[in-house]
């Protein structure tokens, strides 16, 4: 694959906009905006994907725990699966689709408008002026996002569960917890913030490298999204099975 | 290091540049001395590295052969701290602008004060306002860069290569895509700017009517040589057939 | 103007406004598209859109389907665990998951293609120039856009369908350890024909969404080349809420209680 060749490339611009972001007030306070801006941004696809996906979830589960009479399996298989996977993977994933495009475009225009040109004749760097920012509110957007999911996630199957479908409300409250510890929501936090700096490594080094004029753009957001999709899925599995093992560990 | 050896008179000095992208040579052996204090224009048709030239001049690209020398430093062999200090005593007005997208005219203009100066906001809008008079655009500043015609841009731009009263500016293409009248007027500003300022100004163009207006140096690139270089008048009466064969086209295609 | 009504105006009035105008400028080109589309472009753009979607939309099933696996397996391990994560990928995965996902995916690449290119020829005047000449611009860019959309999510989620079973089966046996015949068994029993119709029914809708949501946006697109920006931007997210939205309300009108059967 083509991208494998830019690896060392990304790593890099990434370690390199990163430190340099780092040591400047300024560029820290436009990574904050860049935050803000990213995760208002990917808020809605991800509630609108992974609140659906949780109760379709929890219908199904439920049809097969009733069927064996293990009613009280499925807070705990609901929990363990949105914490450890759904939250962290499809959030990312969103991410990708919304803020990965997003900055590739962004700076890819300010590539071929020579506007990184301009800064870059007035002597700023715009590594740290335009790359670092966004890398580094990436990776702040990611536990945020994450965040959000797992409640929406939960709530959704809760919903399901409960209201939709009549599993009784203390089943599902008291067996949660059998499914997850805190130490898992912290893996999965930590899950995040990986997959975010992952996806803004990528994103900013393809828009700040864009060729081509205005159909270069283009293509660099397309690039990016393909990468960074496979990428992050790639990097959940290998986490997973690194922590969990083989066989995603026991939930109970 | 041959950067102690560098002629005192000039601005910028090329020193036998060769420069390709792939097995397309796009300045071959091109040698010149830019005087500062003057406005200097490099003509020639697209496509014969007129801006590669300004890029290697202030450092977004690299030669293979020979030496460019701006301001007595040897950009090539600068560290790029270095590098970064030498840019802040040069201005430039990009093709289309390149002004910031996201923020208003006023704030692209107060930038380089803001960011490069570490002016106190004051003063940072104090000096917008008087550059924005000195190119005639009082009372656009809170406008967006999308909100301004083609020539207003430019303006805006020139402004903004000026605030932080550089040594050399640099002009790429600056009548590019505006009408003769646009044009004339660009033209008008850009000699009066050199009269006000006395400052080192480098323009390429593909536009020989603007050249005439503006020039005391003239340079004529083609083909990646540098055919013809001094006094605007010397090369305007130049006997060259590729160079007369280029001046004598109808301006302004 | 009051804070009260400018806050109604703006949180209530716009957005409804705006799905109306959106619902009006489908209706039109559900009209325009089947009286005439020209197949050559419809055939130009499906093709593009299935190279662009696909390889996302089978990195997201397979993934999806593999992970559902393990985390079931391990949930399920009571009652025998392994093969009843099949049951799961399944009935969910067929049902819901992998027919959202692979919507999304044609959503975020294929939208956003649609929109920007739509968008760009707004701002630089190219499809005023359409209508100056007398050609319908509905008829030229919308109508095969939208048919390019109808016809090409239908087939990601079957590709989807197909890639999440493959990857729940591959993840099972390889890394799980599970009997191939049972594991097998398992997946194929609770996947039903009409399932796999329906959700080539389910995409056809779904594409239709998309392909609407993105050629409005691209086609109302103001403010130079940073709307074009703007335009991409809304059509993802306008899209992909269509999308979920419409998901989960098929899902309910089909199946119903019926998930429990």
């Amino acid at each position: 694959m083509a991208f494998l060749a830019e690896v060392p490339r990304v790593i890099a611009f990434a370690l390199s906009a990163m430190a340099a972001t780092l040591r400047s007030r300024e560029a820290l306070a436009d990574t904050a905006e860049q935050a803000l801006s990213l995760t208002r941004r990917c808020l809605v696809p991800v509630a609108l994907v992974v609140g659906p996906v949780g109760a379709m979830l929890a219908m199904q589960s439920l049809s097969l725990t009733r069927m064996f009479g293990v009613e009280r399996l499925l807070a705990p298989l609901l929990a363990a699966t949105v914490v450890r996977e759904l939250a962290p993977g499809f959030s990312a994933v969103m991410i990708c689709f919304q803020a990965g495009a997003g900055i590739a475009a962004e700076l890819g225009t300010m590539r071929v408008q020579e506007e990184i040109d301009a800064l870059d004749v007035m002597g700023l760097d715009p590594r740290a002026m335009v790359a670092g920012p966004r890398i580094l509110g990436a990776a702040i957007t990611g536990p945020i996002l994450n965040a959000v999911a797992m409640l929406i996630g939960i709530f959704s199957a809760y919903f399901a569960a409960v209201h939709l479908f009549d599993m009784p409300q203390g089943m599902f409250e008291q067996t949660m917890w059998d499914g997850i510890t805190i130490t898992d929501l912290w893996i999965s936090e930590l899950k995040a913030i990986v997959f975010g700096l992952l996806i803004g490594s990528v994103s900013a080094t393809f828009g700040f490298f864009t060729t081509g004029g205005p159909a270069g753009v283009g293509r660099a957001a397309n690039r990016t999204v393909v990468a960074t999709v496979i990428l992050v899925l790639f990097t959940n599995y290998l986490l997973n099975t690194a922590v969990y093992g083989a066989t995603g560990g026991g939930v109970l | 290091m041959s950067e102690s050896a560098a002629m005192p008179e000039g601005a910028i000095v090329l020193d036998h540049v060769t420069k390709s992208y792939g097995d397309r040579v796009i300045l071959d052996d091109v040698s010149c001395s830019i005087p500062s204090g003057q406005t200097t224009v490099l003509l020639g048709p697209s496509g014969t590295g007129k801006s590669t030239l300004i890029r290697l001049a202030v450092g977004l690209a690299a030669q293979e052969k020979g030496d460019v020398i701006v301001l007595g430093k040897n950009v090539q062999s600068l560290e790029r701290k270095e590098l970064l200090k030498l840019r802040q005593r040069f201005g430039m007005l990009f093709q289309d602008g390149a002004l910031f997208g996201s923020i208003s005219v006023a704030d692209n203009i107060g930038f380089p004060l803001k960011h490069v100066a570490k002016k106190p906001a004051p003063e940072v809008d104090a000096r917008v306002q008087e550059l924005l008079e000195l190119v005639g655009l009082p009372g656009v500043g809170g406008r967006t860069p999308d909100a301004l015609s083609g020539g207003q841009r430019k303006r805006v731009a020139l402004a903004r290569a000026i605030a932080l009263e550089p040594e050399i500016v640099f002009f790429d293409e600056p009548t590019s895509g505006l009408d003769p009248q646009t044009s004339a007027s660009i033209d008008a500003l850009i000699n009066e700017m050199q009269a006000r300022l006395g400052l080192s100004f480098v323009v390429i163009t593909h536009d020989v009517q603007s050249a005439g207006a503006i020039a005391h140096q003239v340079g004529m690139l083609f083909g990646g040589k540098l055919l013809a270089y001094g006094p605007k008048d010397e090369v305007f009466a130049s006997t060259d057939p590729t160079v007369r064969g280029f001046l004598d086209r109808e301006p302004n295609l | 103007m009051s804070t009260v009504s400018l806050l109604v105006k703006e949180r209530l009035l716009d957005p409804v406004l705006e799905v109306l105008s959106t619902a009006l400028f489908g209706f039109r080109a559900l009209v325009v598209a089947l009286r005439f589309p020209y197949p050559g472009d419809v055939i130009a753009l499906l093709s593009r859109l299935l190279i662009t979607s696909i390889p996302v939309v089978m990195a997201v099933a397979f993934a999806a389907g593999a992970m559902l696996t393990v985390q079931a397996a391990a949930s399920l391990s009571l009652i025998g665990g392994g093969p009843f994560s099949g049951t799961i990928v399944g009935l969910g995965g067929v049902r819901e998951v992998f027919p959202l996902l692979a919507a999304a995916a044609v959503a975020a690449r294929t939208g956003a293609e649609f929109a920007s290119a739509l968008g760009a020829m707004r701002v630089s005047q190219q499809i005023d120039a359409l209508e100056v000449m007398g050609i319908d611009p509905f008829r030229l860019l919308v109508a095969p856009r939208v048919w390019a959309c109808v016809l090409g999510t239908p087939f990601c989620v079957v590709v989807s369908n197909t890639t999440g079973i493959v990857g729940s089966f591959l993840v099972g046996v390889l890394q799980l350890g599970i009997d191939r015949g049972s594991m097998w068994q398992h997946l194929m029993m609770s996947v039903h024909i009409g399932d796999l119709t329906t959700g080539v029914f389910k995409g056809a809708i779904l594409g239709f969404l998309i392909g609407v949501v993105a050629t409005r946006e691209g086609f109302e697109t103001t403010g130079g080349s940073k709307g074009v920006g703007r335009a991409t931007n809304r059509a993802v997210v306008r899209s992909m809420i269509a999308v979920c939205l419409a998901s989960l309300m098929l899902t309910y009108v089909i199946y119903g209680k019926q998930v429990l059967g």
